[in-house]
């Protein structure tokens, strides 16, 4: 008995290693993708949205992933106790991690290049078994290989960029089981591991209900509890980079205007018509705004004016950089919404400029905010602020249907 | 005279020797009296671990415990263990029988961080005292059958502890909720030698590592200018040699029990205890991508020499260090866990599937604690990994590894002790 089973088992292992020695890329990475359902059932698939329940730093979790063809990736999960949000919008990546310093988690940053590609991997439907020309992945077989003292079929993938990653396909079924792949961990190079088992069928195709990544220290696993295959997603909403707090309401001011400008040298003096061209850009992600205006300013003197507005989001506030020609003083303004207008002033900057032995202090006030549309009143104070006269009244009227600048250095 | 004296001498070893074989020892797996066991190794053996009840261990006793990552330790009667509860620490006493308190001690401000709550070190047990050291610093010799103060010591007040590990300062934001992190908080245990207790301070400028007399707290000797680390001292014989060896956060060193250095190794930075392999062998790890290196001693004279023997990448342990037994060493690798040839580094086998987790051996047995709480015994042979059973002990995470004594296994996490018999009725 013992020896017929010995024979049998002798057996089996020399077929399946005289299989695999038999079989070229093409053959593994079709039964790879048969395995996994069929290319006609993955070729249906254009969005996946999983969740359940993600374990990290010994803490267990919800989590939600969710991919779009072609290239969109999302999972919101958790480092420990602190959330993590990753993406590939299709072009690049973005997270928003708690765990960082720089962020405290308060906002979206581009990550950097190599996790980029990385999740852009992660994007990819049914890797490495499908459409991997398509996608901008090699794939070559090269045999049996043992992972961990067990053997495998494995399969080496070359991603965009040239990195090289291990996946290791069960002899038997050809489904993948383990990937081996290397990242940056606390800035050292570091291998990731990631195992896949529990396969289980869902509308044709078949998805591992747990996957285990071992990464530095960190262990990771995410079970699956709830899979929908094509769901209605808002890609813009999902995977897009959100425009930064407290810039949204800002990003409207982008594009070109035609500014109609009213000015005055002080408040006895008669108001003074004129015209004038303005470009508003987002940069940075929308982080920034830039302004370029040209118009003719008190005293006829040809003005050239630079206005930067950010938002300081370590203190909640807004503050707008101007300089100009004629005073050529950079001039820093900080301020907040009130009552739909942003107030801004330099009565705490420390940088009102001062000329025959008076100080002048400026407040400006954006009102009226449209999207076609806004103002601008720029005052004066010589008196620290007590009282202000209006120097100037900028109307901005969008010029045309011109697309509104954006330029992220 | 010499013969006289010699005579005499003999005959008083002779006596001592007598005394010592027929005073009443606690056998070996009676007690566990310091973080890794008796010898610091991490295993014990005549436990009375009988493999696997049929119908599974039986939870002898489950007690309430507050947060704390220190391992429990067994002597007679009595367990020790270190936790938290309200805004203090405590070292605390309670009856292995069923778990009952029988004195608690504050010893400190409780700590607290992201990863977890409370004290980290572990008690050590010495001569009826109780060494217990606060994850702020505040080290306290306790009697051991009442809790009363014997001596305390602010070991940063004392050694001007004024820099955490920049690296760990640096990438950890500070927490609104509870506190500012400036380190992972002390988690070195205290080591007894002899009359000295040896205390890894971390306070640099030679005051890392300081020798105290345990009777009184007396400094006695202070070496070394290492920032705070979380290894413990451990206490070997190599080339002969009796040695203390700590892993300094980036370099490992020996002393004597007097604090002379023998001889010092600088490594990477880690979190795990170094693995002595008597007569001449040092195993160290990190959980950096680097893995594990064996150092061989090479003595002569008084001149160490430390070569490394052989490195294996695939054994990147985390919050538990290694353990060896005959001749394999075995360990977590992140979530794997595997066996090594202590000989030539050569992984054995590997075994995933309990996740990340803690190890002690008994009785020839690997006695596994998850992370998620799951206790399981399995032999510890390079045979392959054969699992004789496991339990669900803890819902919660668990990163302390067992306490096996007394034919039980006494485990803990942050909300709970529980004591698990093996030998049944």
């Amino acid at each position: 008995m013992f020896r017929n089973f010995t024979i049998a088992l002798f057996c089996t292992v020399l077929c399946l290693a005289a299989e695999s020695q038999d079989l070229d890329t093409a053959d593994v990475v079709a039964r790879c993708a048969e395995a996994l359902g069929g290319e006609d059932n993955w070729q249906a698939v254009t969005g996946l949205e999983i969740a359940g329940t993600e374990t990290s730093i010994s803490q267990a979790q919800p989590f939600l992933l969710r991919k779009m063809r072609p290239d969109l990736y999302r999972l919101d999960g958790n480092e420990g106790a602190r959330s993590i949000t990753i993406v590939h919008d299709g072009e690049t990546a973005w997270w928003k991690r708690e765990f960082l310093l720089a962020s405290r988690g308060d906002w979206e940053l581009l990550a950097p290049d190599s996790y980029s590609r990385a999740f852009r991997a992660d994007a990819q439907f049914a890797m490495p078994c499908l459409q991997h020309h398509e996608e901008g992945y090699d794939v070559a077989f090269t045999g049996e290989s043992e992972l961990d003292g067990e053997p495998f079929l494995r399969l080496e993938v070359t991603l965009e960029g040239g990195s090289v990653e291990s996946w290791y396909l069960d002899r038997e079924s050809f489904r993948p089981v383990a990937r081996v792949s290397m990242g940056v961990y606390w800035w050292l190079p570091t291998e990731q591991r990631t195992f896949f088992s529990d396969y289980r069928e869902v509308s044709g195709i078949f998805l591992p209900y747990l996957t285990e990544i071992e990464f530095g220290n960190l262990y990771r696993t995410f079970e699956v509890e709830r899979v929908e295959v094509n769901p209605e997603l808002d890609s813009k909403g999902v995977f897009s980079l959100p425009l930064p707090r407290g810039m949204q309401d800002l990003q409207q001011l982008a594009g070109h205007w035609m500014v109609a400008v009213k000015s005055r040298e002080s408040a006895e003096f008669p108001w003074r018509e004129s015209e004038a061209t303005s470009v508003i850009s987002s940069q940075f992600d929308g982080h920034l705004l830039e302004e370029n205006l040209s118009y003719v300013g008190p005293a006829s003197y040809p003005l050239s004016v630079k206005r930067l507005f950010s938002y300081d989001r370590f203190q909640n506030i807004f503050r707008i950089a101007v300089f100009d020609n004629f005073t050529s003083h950079l001039n820093v303004l900080e301020g907040a919404f009130e009552d739909g207008a942003l107030v801004l002033s330099n009565l705490s900057t420390g940088s009102p400029w001062s000329v025959y032995g008076k100080t002048f202090h400026t407040r400006e006030r954006l009102h009226d905010l449209s999207p076609d549309s806004f103002r601008v009143s720029r005052e004066t104070s010589v008196d620290a602020g007590a009282t202000w006269f209006v120097e100037e009244e900028l109307s901005y009227s969008r010029a045309g249907d011109s697309p509104s600048p954006s330029d992220s250095p | 005279m010499t013969s006289t004296c010699d005579s005499t001498v003999r005959a008083f070893l002779w006596l001592a020797t007598i005394f010592c074989v027929w005073a009443p020892q606690p056998a070996a797996g009676q007690e566990w009296t310091r973080f890794r066991g008796i010898d610091g190794s991490g295993v014990v053996h005549d436990v009375g671990l009988r493999g696997w009840p049929e119908a599974g261990p039986r939870i002898h006793w489950r007690q309430p415990l507050g947060e704390g990552f220190s391992q429990i330790v067994v002597s007679g009667e009595f367990l020790y263990t270190l936790f938290a509860a309200g805004d203090e620490e405590f070292a605390g006493c309670f009856r292995t029988a069923d778990g009952s308190e029988v004195w608690r001690r504050s010893i400190g401000e409780r700590f607290v961080e992201e990863w977890g709550n409370g004290p980290r070190a572990t008690p050590t047990i010495d001569e009826g005292r109780l060494f217990a050291l606060g994850a702020k610093g505040k080290l306290f010799a306790l009697d051991a059958s009442d809790g009363e103060v014997l001596w305390s010591l602010d070991l940063t007040a004392a050694y001007h502890v004024d820099r955490p590990p920049p690296i760990i300062a640096t990438v950890l934001p500070p927490d609104e909720e509870t506190e500012t992190t400036e380190f992972y908080g002390y988690a070195s245990s205290p080591l007894v030698v002899d009359d000295v207790l040896v205390v890894y301070t971390g306070a640099g400028d030679g005051r890392s590592l300081v020798g105290l007399d345990k009777r009184t707290g007396e400094t006695l000797w202070t070496a070394f200018d290492h920032i705070v680390g979380t290894s413990s001292p451990v206490l070997g014989t190599l080339n002969g040699r009796q040695q203390i060896v700590a892993m300094l956060f980036n370099e490992l060193v020996s002393v004597t029990p007097s604090g002379e250095t023998l001889w010092r190794h600088p490594w990477h930075p880690t979190f795990t205890q170094p693995l002595l392999l008597e007569p001449d062998k040092v195993l160290l790890y990190t959980s950096l991508d680097i893995g594990a290196e064996l150092l061989h001693l090479t003595a002569d004279g008084e001149t160490v020499t430390v070569e490394p023997s052989w490195e294996y990448r695939l054994l990147r342990n985390a919050h538990s260090s290694a353990v060896a037994f005959g001749d394999h060493i075995y360990g977590f690798d992140n979530a794997t866990l595997r066996c090594v040839s202590a000989a030539d580094g050569e992984m054995v086998w590997s075994k995933r599937g309990l996740g990340k987790g803690t190890l002690s051996i008994a009785d020839g047995l690997l006695v596994l604690l998850s992370d998620q709480g799951v206790l399981a015994l399995a032999t510890a042979s390079p045979e392959g990994y054969a699992e004789l059973g496991r339990t669900k002990v803890f819902n919660g995470p668990s990163w302390t590894a067992p306490t096996p004594a007394q034919g039980k296994v006494f485990v803990r996490n942050h909300q709970e002790m529980v004591c698990l018999d093996f030998q049944g009725e």
